[in-house]
């Protein structure tokens, strides 16, 4: 099957030209591709539906929370793999990022008689000239630019990571975390100090908001609690942190690990910046771009010759030589 | 494709896949004992409970714990200076339910000192602490006189008022909130504070907030164990008929005054008034400009 088809528009055709090893090991790149992905947005969603249980107890709520956090989650996902997708085909890259260098070299040439075939043909040719000039790939090189695009990339998906480990770890230690909050829900201290007893002095510490507040969040109102009982995303937080401790960390170090690893990989991998299918979606850009600079010049070229035929401007100058 | 290329693609492909497999694995109900800590959060709630115990019930049950009060704060040079002590929660109690039975019919002295005397033991700790630190810092003359007076001044103002029923809150604007407690940040208000608006130097120290007459005794009473020559004034600030502006200061003799003006005589010293309701750089021994007028001041301990 071909995953890769759906999400990174890899078809089949651009591999036309490689061999038979490079298409499979092509197909078997973006295909994990493709399921990592399909798996980061799944845990996306997964975390939006852990989140929205916590807020709102409500499975069709926590349903939409899921499909939106995932839907968003998909499509920065999605763009920060697009932007780390470039080939490392140079001359390729520098064409494509500046097509006035390929339009340069047909700026004298007389389209006015060509057929969108021959067109084509052209277009074509350039395609397998760039082709055959372009079979070594090279490293990128530095520009200082590239601390900042990383940078954003990064910090996106580590914001990304941290929000779905803490859904997730939520999800994993949800027992626990229930019979903790059954602790704080039934803490003495708590409900003492939320009665506000003017004589002692447990106001003089001003906790009586907080402690009515806490209280508040884990006392069901009118329905049962659904998956954490509690309606405060905060205090849940607060408790998996205590009662993970450092574990925690760990944990959150591997979802960032996981969400990372990908882009890691379509960065510095060959099989993606140097592989044949990024080589041949950039050709095909190129083709593509020059063909239609090629019709556009044609259009062009022929307004001009029959304004040249059928309009005489000479009359318009001579008549203005006399006027004078 | 090179085989180090294949090598590292095969090893990230990897790591991801294991690393979702230990994810995965987790959420299996059966192998997560060893991550969470359970005991981590019971400790978190028992110690809330331990705190409870602590603070609510003194004089009730256990009139022997003590409880670390911490103090900190910066004098007009900006020099930070920080003491900690150890008070019983018993004295607090006791200087407090003193305070609530304090009315007419015992009130047989002067009411600020009988306040101090009962939270002798409190102040003496954070007396022995100041001590250690002034010693410490070699400070004398008017730099202790400093050091004292803006320990005082730096906790933040609370409202208070001895009548039951609305809270004073409302009255004080939007910095205020709805909340009549003394809270620690001075955001609150206190009403219902029998007998005369004002808290014990004991419930001073615990709770870290207090109004002019409050501050000004614990001041005093501090001042005096220092061997200054201190007093507590009372007088008015304002010519107002419906509001004259009932005010507490310090008042210090022996000392030459920052600002030269207002002073009170009494028993044949000079008291020069020290404004410690809170902490400004303007606030020194003598200034009274922040306040319309100065009638009818006197000492009303010493």
């Amino acid at each position: 099957m071909n995953l890769g088809k759906y999400l990174f528009g890899f078809r089949d055709e651009y591999l036309n030209k490689a061999s038979e090893t490079e298409r499979a090991e092509q197909t078997y790149s973006y295909n994990i591709l493709s399921l990592m992905f399909l798996v980061l947005t799944t845990l996306c969603i997964a975390a939006g539906i852990v989140y929205g249980l916590v807020i709102f107890q409500n499975w069709i709520f926590a349903i939409i929370c899921g499909l939106l956090l995932g839907g968003v989650s998909f499509i920065l996902l999605l763009l920060v793999f697009f932007i780390n997708m470039t080939t490392r085909h140079t001359e390729l890259y520098q064409k494509m990022t500046n097509m006035k260098e390929v339009f340069a070299e047909y700026d004298d040439h007389d389209f006015t008689g060509i057929s969108d075939e021959m067109a084509l043909q052209i277009a074509q040719q350039k395609k397998m000239e760039l082709r055959d000039r372009n079979q070594v790939t090279e490293t990128p090189k530095f520009h200082a630019s590239n601390i900042i695009t990383t940078t954003i990339k990064v910090t996106l998906v580590l914001v990304l990571s941290c929000l779905i480990a803490n859904a997730i770890e939520i999800f994993m230690f949800k027992n626990k975390i229930n019979a903790d909050i059954a602790e704080i829900r039934n803490s003495e201290t708590l409900k003492k100090v939320a009665s506000r007893d003017k004589d002692s002095l447990n106001y003089l510490e001003g906790k009586n908001a907080l402690a009515k507040w806490t209280l508040d969040v884990v006392t069901e109102k009118e329905t049962t609690f659904k998956m954490i009982d509690t309606y405060s995303i905060l205090l849940t937080l607060e408790i998996l942190d205590r009662g993970l401790g450092n574990w925690k960390l760990l944990l959150d170090f591997l979802f960032a690990l996981l969400f990372l690893v990908p882009f890691i990989l379509v960065r510095k991998s060959k099989r993606y910046s140097g592989g044949v299918f990024l080589k041949e979606v950039a050709l095909s850009d190129i083709t593509t771009s020059l063909m239609f600079f090629i019709l556009a010049q044609r259009k062009c070229q022929q307004v001009k010759q029959i304004i040249t035929t059928d309009y005489k401007y000479d009359s318009f100058i001579k008549v203005t030589k006399d006027v004078n | 494709m090179s085989t180090k290329d294949k090598g590292f693609f095969s090893v990230s492909s990897s790591i991801f896949w294991v690393i979702l497999g230990i994810i995965l694995f987790l959420l299996l109900p059966y192998f997560k004992n060893g991550f969470y800590n359970e005991e981590k959060v019971k400790e978190w709630v028992e110690n809330f409970e331990e705190q409870k115990h602590t603070i609510d019930s003194i004089g009730n049950s256990n009139n022997s714990k003590k409880v670390v009060i911490r103090w900190t704060w910066k004098d007009y040079n900006m020099d930070r200076h920080e003491i900690s002590f150890r008070v019983q929660q018993g004295e607090i109690q006791r200087a407090k339910k003193f305070r609530i039975g304090y009315n007419g019919l015992n009130f047989n002295g002067n009411i600020y000192q009988d306040f101090i005397n009962i939270s002798e033991s409190v102040i003496d700790s954070m007396y022995q602490a100041m001590l250690g630190d002034v010693r410490k810092k070699k400070l004398r003359d008017m730099d202790l006189l400093n050091y004292i007076v803006t320990a005082i001044q730096t906790p933040p103002y609370t409202k208070i008022t001895n009548e039951e029923g609305e809270c004073p809150c409302k009255d004080m604007g939007s910095n205020w909130l709805d909340d009549c407690y003394p809270r620690p940040d001075g955001q609150g208000c206190c009403n219902g504070v029998v007998p005369l608006a004002v808290y014990t130097p004991a419930e001073f120290i615990y709770q870290k907030t207090g109004d002019c007459d409050t501050k000004a005794i614990l001041a005093y009473a501090l001042l005096k164990k220092f061997k200054y020559d201190a007093a507590v004034l009372v007088g008015f600030t304002s010519n107002s008929i419906k509001d004259p502006g009932a005010h507490c200061m310090l008042g210090v003799a022996g000392v030459k005054p920052v600002v030269p003006g207002a002073k009170v005589r009494h028993s044949g010293r000079l008291y020069y008034p020290w404004e410690v309701t809170s902490f400004n750089p303007y606030f020194v021994l003598g200034n009274i400009n922040m306040w319309q007028v100065w009638r009818d001041w006197e000492v009303v301990c010493n």
